[in-house]
């Protein structure tokens, strides 16, 4: 893969580094890691930043840096279930909507009855019925964020399908399964793939703000909406607790929006000879 | 012209419905194409012109079964087309072909040309090695003036008329024997225009292709058929052998059509036949004879009874009332 767009966009580039950090990061944690994430050391609770404790303690003595660097792991398997969940079947069903018009009606009304609850609360009613557990909690966030990418197919779907290249390709004799899978969602590539950055960096909001709300995934597990849970009654006395799951949020929320911008971009074929001036 | 026929249409009907109301019940039909009947032989080149809106496109798509049909019958190598169904209509498509009027619209953008060119072989030749598929791919290139190394290209690195070429090639990479031409050279440059016609014409010798060649310009369409046919708010009006039709066109529509054309001597005396009035709404044509309102020798019968198609003879028919 040609990569030489990333010396014309510094900042897109920052956020590639970032998240080839937070993989290898969430990879080797074990590895990195001085303290295990889940251990207690009550004499050392509320330290702040320093050594040997980089990102300082909370109020149970356990080693910040640890638990950010197994809350990334969280966070990834967590954001990449959303968007494979929600991707996946709102392709689906957004393009067998949009070009099996019968059943149309039913799969857009159902959308429609979804959108009409509040995410989180969609998310809280789901997690209560289903029970807490990543599995459970990727299933009731990426919920929400199926119905929006079913939405965008869709209407995607209405586009092109009246395109002649598509009339051409029934004329020639392909398979509609094919036309599917060749013409249809190649073409809705690009505005997908934004739609899943933007699903990956939500849903890591959505995802800490079920564990904020003590819904999400078992506080013993280390995730950064479960840090900044158990953090906020601290957060004047040692604001290390917050800072450092928060920014961490922040970041790679941010990385992952630029790097979908790139994306959207090298899979035009139009705009990649443009940029890259071949 | 005396061998067989290959395509011949029977009383093609496609009425498309007007909805209204809360239950949403056909009021009304639009006649699109409303009892169109020709055939063509094999080899041949059959003109189809007509103004927009007559319902010329739509009766290509129709014989192709790319819309659905209302009535009829298309009997094309002994079989009927509008019964075909799923697979076997698929499998059928091999040897009836499309080529497209916009070269920009009906290429994927996201295809190379080595895929948009190889993608039908690909549905009806599945089990060809990828050599061998690459090897008729660039064979096909070849014969409509492109090369091999345009196979990675991307089509919006071509110019229109090389566009168009590639259109051709995935039209001809299976073989057909039927190739229906949806304007293909209006959307293009003048300059362009004559060398892709001409390499319609260099295909049709070469492939033994038979056209079915949908065009509003009628200098182009004496330039490359065989025969014409001119149709009218979903009729055919007159049809015949282009000598005879150029030569001696019979039906007063056809006067105005081919008064129309552009003359490119200017001292030549022309006599100036311009039609009054738009071409009616084909939602409520006039009764009778669809041309009545606008033709100069309108008689009383002319407002009531549909107008057949009659031999004039060198089989020549023009469905007009006057004698």
């Amino acid at each position: 893969m040609n990569l030489r767009i990333l010396y014309k966009r510094k900042i897109a580039l920052a956020g590639f580094i970032f998240i080839a950090l937070l993989l290898i990061v969430a990879a080797c944690a074990p590895l990195i890691v001085p303290f295990s994430p889940l251990d207690l050391n009550p004499a050392d609770k509320l330290k702040a930043p320093g050594v040997p404790y980089l990102f300082g303690t909370d109020n149970f003595g356990r080693d910040i840096f640890s638990r950010v660097v197994y809350g990334a792991r969280t966070s990834l398997i967590g954001g990449t279930g959303v968007v494979l969940f929600a991707t996946i079947l709102g392709v689906l069903m957004g393009a067998m909507a949009g070009y099996f018009r019968r059943i149309e009606p039913w799969l857009m009304r159902l959308t429609d009855v979804m959108m009409a609850f509040p995410p989180l609360l969609l998310a809280l009613v789901l997690v209560s019925i289903l029970g807490r557990g990543m599995l459970n909690v990727v299933i009731a966030v990426g919920i929400t964020y199926l119905t929006r990418t079913a939405r965008v197919v869709y209407a995607l779907t209405l586009k092109i399908r009246e395109e002649p290249y598509i009339e051409a390709a029934t004329a020639s004799g392909v398979r509609e399964s094919m036309i599917i899978l060749r013409h249809v969602i190649p073409n809705m590539l690009s505005p997908i793939i934004v739609q899943a950055t933007f699903t990956f960096a939500f849903s890591l909001l959505d995802l800490a703000a079920l564990d904020f709300l003590g819904l999400g995934i078992p506080p013993a597990v280390p995730s950064w909406g479960n840090m900044l849970s158990e953090g906020r009654i601290y957060l004047t006395r040692a604001p290390w607790l917050l800072i450092f799951p928060g920014a961490c949020i922040v970041l790679t929320v941010l990385s992952f929006n630029l790097a979908g911008d790139v994306l959207r971009d090298r899979l035009d074929p139009q705009l990649r000879r443009n940029i890259e001036g071949v | 012209m005396n061998s067989q026929t290959l395509v011949e249409v029977r009383n093609l009907k496609k009425y498309f419905p007007v909805r209204s109301g809360i239950l949403q019940r056909a009021k009304h039909w639009i006649k699109a194409v409303d009892n169109v009947t020709f055939s063509i032989k094999e080899g041949e080149t059959l003109g189809l012109v007509g103004e927009s809106g007559c319902g010329k496109s739509t009766t290509g798509r129709a014989i192709l079964r790319l819309l659905p049909v209302t009535g009829g019958e298309v009997i094309f190598q002994g079989k009927d087309l509008l019964t075909l169904k799923g697979e076997s209509l698929r499998k059928a498509r091999k040897e009836f072909q499309m080529i497209f009027q916009d070269p920009y619209a009906s290429l994927d953008p996201r295809m190379t040309v080595a895929q948009i060119v190889g993608e039908p072989l690909k549905a009806h030749e599945p089990e060809l090695s990828a050599a061998d598929r690459d090897a008729r791919i660039i064979e096909t290139m070849e014969a409509v003036g492109l090369n091999a190394s345009h196979l990675r290209r991307f089509p919006f690195e071509f110019s229109g008329g090389q566009r168009q070429r590639i259109g051709i090639a995935r039209t001809l990479i299976l073989k057909p024997s039927l190739i229906v031409a949806d304007e293909p050279v209006s959307a293009l440059d003048v300059s362009v225009q004559a060398q892709v016609i001409n390499l319609l014409i260099q295909m049709r010798e070469r492939f033994r292709l038979t056209y079915l060649f949908i065009s509003h310009d009628l200098s182009v369409v004496k330039h490359i058929c065989d025969r014409v046919a001119v149709m009218y708010l979903g009729r055919i009006v007159e049809i015949g052998e282009k000598r005879e039709f150029f030569k001696t066109p019979l039906h007063p529509y056809t006067h105005a059509l081919l008064a129309s054309v552009p003359e490119p001597d200017p001292f030549r005396k022309k006599e100036r036949n311009i039609l009054p009035g738009d071409i009616p709404t084909p939602l409520n044509p006039p009764p009778g004879c669809h041309f009545h309102p606008r033709c100069s020798k309108a008689m009383e019968v002319c407002r009531k009874d549909i107008p057949v198609l009659r031999d004039h003879g060198n089989s020549h028919y023009v469905a007009c009332h006057l004698p």
